[in-house]
């Protein structure tokens, strides 16, 4: 029984029908409006009077007569509506049979769906984006079986996608990797983070990939976890190469090494006897060195000749410039002419070893036991250590790179010696690690363990090389 | 080190100061070779302000006054002093480059 009188019916109706948000219309059954409420006019812009001379096809597009009398009661149709001012608005359009007065009519709530049409076209995008990436895409339950792959995944891993769907995610395990890495990646997700790392992977061929992948939640708007997003990257391209990259490393740090030993043979081994006791410093900067030094017993004579050169720079290259100067020094200070021509012969003999700016420092030295004296030519290394009677400290002579000007002229200048004094040549590594108030030439032993533990400094940053001679 | 170029007709002035290493040196090359090939064939190298120079900023002014040599130019160097110039006195550079 209704509740209310006919008077108040009307009147709650008409209340319903003006102040509804929805646009109402009301057609007759040639689609022509005979009554719109007030939020039709709102929207439209059109006054009663107009839209009762209007059908609801001048309002729409997309809509054709035929759809709208094939219509059945309550049907939803999509069309665009278009306002007074030319724009227009997506719509969805419900339907109503009625009977009024033995007339057909129909009732149509037409709503704005705007925002509904933008949020789709946001997830068209989205899933366009996720479908055509050029990444893995996996999406999983909580209990991390697969919901959807993309076609990448598909593409990499060799699985359809049917073939995908419902399987865990270790279908792809290899077992190349400990079963904490997938703990760590579990109570990471779980716990609502992201973990980044590299799988190492087995194709549904049995084929073996690398991927670097990004596994996270995805929440709710209640914040409670729901699916598990993995996207990964297929890198065993880059894994291939770095691979390769490792191994060729290795194999010329190998060389390098092979190259280190060769030339550390070269050099000859501190030695003492009851003229002489020679220590020897020797530390590349990197594993070989542009640094080399020798020393021998000239042939038939009591002289003790040697040298230490520095190669300017450090590394490969000038490895292979001390090499060669090693191999010409020996040929050519073996002579008996002076020291200084012989410097200056084999400054002019080595000038095709050097590059435009790259040259060697010398310092070539020779104790003559008979006449006790010793000669050196100064050849960029400048300076040395002493302690003699007749002089102590360092010892500072003029001369040139050798390798820098082929036709170079060097002096040579001579000092007399006695038993015990001490003498110390070094190249430039060691000397400018050196302060020469800290040492204390007149003891060698100390001397030599000051100059061996300066060699260890952090701060060098060149080869160091020396030559510690004492004489008995 | 710090340096500064300017750059006036065909020659270029070079003023550096501090303490030049291998690593300064490199940077210092570089500037050098590129003025070279662009055509610069004198170099005035002013070196008043530097204390310290090590054997490779040595090499790079020897390699500046080669190629600017082969391309009948020079490399000036100003202010000598203290233990640059003694360097340069050992090594006889002062007597490989032209000194102001």
């Amino acid at each position: 029984m209704n509740r209310y009188k006919p008077s108040e019916q009307v009147h709650i109706f008409e209340l319903l029908w003006r102040s509804a948000c929805e646009i109402m219309l009301l057609l007759d059954s040639h689609g022509r409006i005979i009554e719109a409420n007030d939020a039709a006019m709102i929207t439209y812009g059109y006054g009663q009077e107009i839209l009762n001379s209007m059908t609801l096809a001048d309002l729409s597009q997309g809509l054709d007569k035929m759809a709208m009398d094939q219509q059945t009661c309550c049907g939803l149709f999509e069309a665009i509506h278009f306002r007074s001012d030319g724009s227009s608005f997506p719509a969805e359009l419900r339907f109503c049979e009625l009977e009024q007065d033995e007339q057909k009519r129909i009732f149509v709530i037409v709503r704005n769906i705007a925002d509904r049409k933008r949020l789709e076209n946001k997830l068209l995008y989205l899933s366009y984006a996720i479908e055509q990436n050029p990444a893995s895409v996996v999406i999983t339950d909580t209990d991390g079986k697969i919901e959807y792959v993309n076609p990448k995944f598909c593409e990499v891993t060799g699985y359809s996608r049917e073939e995908a769907i419902g399987q865990n995610p270790r279908i792809l395990k290899s077992g190349e990797q400990p079963p904490e890495v997938y703990q760590e990646l579990w109570a990471t997700i779980t716990a609502g983070g992201e973990w980044r790392g590299e799988f190492h992977n087995k194709k549904k061929n049995d084929e073996l990939y690398w991927e670097l992948a990004s596994i996270s939640a995805i929440r709710d708007i209640e914040g409670n976890i729901t699916k598990f997003l993995a996207v990964k990257e297929d890198i065993t391209e880059r894994k291939e190469t770095e691979t390769a990259l490792q191994q060729a490393e290795a194999q010329l740090r190998q060389e390098l090494l092979l190259a280190a030993k060769i030339q550390r043979s070269f050099l000859p081994a501190g030695q003492s006897n009851h003229q002489v006791t020679i220590r020897t410093i020797y530390e590349p900067y990197t594993l070989v060195s542009g640094d080399i030094f020798d020393f021998f017993w000239l042939e038939g004579t009591t002289k003790l000749t040697g040298y230490i050169v520095d190669i300017m720079g450090h590394g490969v290259a000038t490895a292979l410039q001390a090499s060669a100067l090693r191999v010409l020094g020996r040929q050519v200070l073996q002579t008996a002419s002076p020291l200084a021509e012989r410097v200056s012969q084999l400054n002019r003999i080595s000038s095709s070893c050097f590059t435009e700016d790259s040259f060697a420092a010398m310092m070539a030295f020779e104790f003559d036991f008979i006449h006790k004296t010793l000669t050196y030519v100064a050849a960029g290394i400048n300076y040395f250590f002493a302690c003699t009677p007749y002089r102590a400290g360092l010892i500072k002579t003029p001369g040139t790179f050798v390798g820098m000007l082929p036709e170079a002229e060097y002096e040579q200048h001579i000092m007399p010696f006695m038993t015990g004094d001490t003498f110390y040549f070094a190249s430039d590594g060691l000397f400018e690690l050196t302060d020469e108030a800290a040492l204390n030439l007149k003891s060698y032993p100390e001397t030599c363990e000051q100059l061996a533990r300066i060699v260890c400094s952090q701060k060098r940053t060149d080869d160091a090389t020396g030559l510690l001679i004492k004489i008995q | 080190m710090t340096s500064h170029y300017a750059e006036e007709q065909n020659q270029v002035t070079v003023t550096l100061s501090g303490s030049i290493y291998v690593e300064d040196a490199a940077g210092l090359r570089e500037r050098l070779i590129d003025y070279i090939d662009k055509g610069y064939n004198r170099f005035l190298i002013n070196v008043a302000g530097v204390d310290y120079i090590d054997s490779s900023g040595l090499g790079v002014l020897v390699a500046i006054h080669k190629r600017a040599v082969q391309n009948h130019g020079k490399v000036i160097i100003k202010g000598l002093n203290g233990m640059v110039k003694e360097l340069f006195e050992l090594t006889r550079l002062n007597k490989v480059f032209e000194l102001q």
